[in-house]
């Protein structure tokens, strides 16, 4: 039996076309479920065969947001089982990531000019003592710094979380910014500075405007890494600067758990991460091999 | 002037390097030398007066025991499986969506979706998914006419749950990683191959995996690293539990420092743990430095 090519091409790109969407469905099943489940009632969310269809209602998100003061009802204020808002952890997570990017970036961009351009002794081992620290397990840091905070009176500060997660994102943004600066010609910039530029001078205006990519990417992961760190947040904050994981990593001490307020206020920390994600993806898709693929 | 514009030259490097070796040498360095240090004491944050120099006891101690061993049994079995299944399906999505076809972006933007979001989300939502009663996966399984499961309720599912989870958030790494790494394959070695009508195995065996094989070590060994120290889904989803069945390294460490304030016990463990790991990071190294100097760059 032979078919004819049009055929075969035809049942080819078809297969491949279901292949993809089996992969997309198991992909994103998990993130449906989870909005799914954040529009059903508390009841909703325990019932037997689950519930693909039915009225949503916006109780859970009230519940973790506040909006029952907005939708003038009442009858909401007592569903979140330990009965925290998320609006508090939220914003202490962007207190630290913003925080911790700027200093990340502040440490790290010199460190990587220095470790590309400049004559540094050693800088090779510098630089991948700094990649190997990328490995370090994160519970060998946390538990010492808990130690060393309590005394230094950075335990359950913004400051002193900020302080813990340079360990990975300082060594993250060096590596990046320099296989970006690796990769750019020196050729402009020592024509500038044989044009009278001083280093700095060159850096400044012919640099660092090339160099605008690798500050996104390192920028957005710094961001995203501290936006989702646990362990860290989880020794060394209490409640004061408690961040969202932590938050969420609460909705399991509760006798029964309130899934849809765990999944309202879960979409509600990840939709900042999604939105960058989607509107980034260029320079993600770029950080996320970055690491794996140049030396 | 022109001196001194060689002087600050010549200081410059060290000066912009030195800030951030100082943190790094705070955060990362300091608590690893106390760590070790800790781990060499009897130290408990119940008794904080009390600080006698053991020596190795702590090690003779925690390698003997039976409940430490089955916890680096249970880091072992997570990883490997959790890795070798990511990098298998890793692979196998990157080569389905290496071709060309329509949509390519928009399901590449979507398949990176899994791992931007915290992985304590991700073990609550697979949590939920996991429960007996109400959840989604026993009832796909019914609908498939296969038998229901008690998930949480026993070790070795429950260890399956979490590799599951780590599986499907970490799988898109090994794809991206992996397309990234394809795309660097110069076409011209397939046209070549092609115009001999070599078959599809055979151009894989011979020219992608090969061209592949130094991105597939390192995204391998970033993974591996990654689920060695693995704590968020453990602690979310089992909590270790039952026992310590399912308790990971750095799981089994944390509770014995901020549960029991077992610090002597809980720093032998990280000080295990960051032997393994500096030795696969110097693994890794020496990957990269091959990498560089084999002119693949």
């Amino acid at each position: 039996m032979s078919w004819s090519p049009r055929v075969k091409t035809l049942m080819r790109s078809l297969l491949l076309a279901g292949a993809i969407t089996i992969i997309l469905l198991v992909v994103l099943f998990p993130v449906f479920w989870m909005v799914l489940t954040s529009f059903k009632t508390r009841l909703q969310t325990f019932e037997n065969p689950p519930l693909f269809i039915f009225p949503p209602t916006l109780e859970a998100y009230s519940s973790v947001l506040n909006l029952a003061a907005a939708l003038g009802s009442s009858a909401v204020a007592e569903v979140t089982s330990w009965g925290g808002l998320v609006y508090p952890y939220v914003i202490n997570s962007g207190i630290v990531g913003i925080g911790n990017v700027f200093l990340s970036l502040a440490l790290g961009v010199p460190a990587a000019y220095a470790l590309s351009r400049l004559n540094v002794r050693g800088k090779d081992n510098i630089a991948f003592w700094m990649l190997s620290l990328r490995f370090a397990p994160g519970i060998a840091i946390a538990i010492p710094l808990f130690l060393f905070f309590r005394i230094l009176h950075l335990f359950n500060t913004y400051q002193g979380l900020i302080l813990a997660y340079t360990s990975f994102n300082v060594p993250f943004v060096v590596w990046i910014v320099r296989s970006f600066l690796q990769d750019m010609p020196v050729d402009l910039e020592e024509s500038a500075m044989v044009d009278g530029y001083t280093r700095f001078g060159a850096f400044t205006r012919v640099t660092l405007p090339l160099l605008k990519p690798a500050l996104a990417v390192a920028g957005i992961f710094s961001l995203i890494f501290s936006w989702n760190e646990f362990l860290f947040a989880l020794v060394l904050t209490s409640d004061k600067t408690a961040t969202f994981p932590v938050y969420i990593s609460r909705f399991y001490s509760g006798m029964a758990i309130n899934w849809g307020a765990f999944m309202a206020s879960a979409a509600v920390g990840i939709i900042p991460v999604l939105v960058l994600t989607l509107l980034m993806q260029r320079y993600i898709t770029k950080g996320l091999t970055m690491g794996a693929i140049k030396g | 002037m022109a001196r001194f514009r060689e002087k600050v030259e010549r200081l410059a490097g060290p000066l912009l390097l030195s800030p951030s070796v100082a943190v790094l040498l705070v955060v990362t360095i300091a608590p690893f030398v106390y760590t070790v240090w800790l781990s060499l004491h009897n130290f408990n944050l119940s008794y904080p007066n009390l600080f006698p120099f053991v020596g190795f006891d702590n090690y003779v101690r925690i390698l003997t025991s039976s409940e430490f061993n089955g916890v680096m049994v249970n880091s072992a079995i997570i990883t490997i499986s959790a890795v070798s299944l990511e990098f298998l399906f890793g692979l196998a999505v990157a080569l389905l969506i290496s071709r060309e076809f329509r949509f390519q972006g928009i399901v590449r933007t979507l398949l990176i979706i899994p791992m931007m979001i915290a992985p304590i989300v991700v073990g609550l939502i697979f949590l939920y998914m996991f429960q007996y009663q109400y959840g989604v996966i026993d009832y796909f399984l019914q609908l498939a006419g296969l038998p229901r499961l008690l998930w949480l309720g026993n070790p070795s599912l429950a260890i399956l749950g979490v590799i599951l989870a780590d599986v499907w958030q970490w799988t898109p790494f090994m794809t991206v990683t992996m397309l990234a790494g394809l795309s660097a394959i110069p076409k011209d070695l397939y046209e070549a191959a092609s115009i001999d009508s070599a078959s599809p195995p055979f151009l894989f065996r011979k020219i992608t995996f090969p061209l592949l094989l130094p991105v597939i070590s390192v995204a391998l060994l970033f993974r591996l690293a990654d689920s060695l120290r693995l704590f968020d889904l453990v602690y979310i989803i089992t909590n270790g539990g039952p026992g310590f069945g399912t308790s990971t390294m750095s799981f089994y460490s944390f509770k014995q420092a901020l549960s029991y304030f077992n610090l002597g016990i809980a720093s032998t463990v990280d000080t295990i743990l960051l032997i393994i790991m500096i030795v696969i990071a110097n693994v890794l190294i020496y990957f990269l430095r091959r990498m560089r100097s084999g002119g693949s760059r």
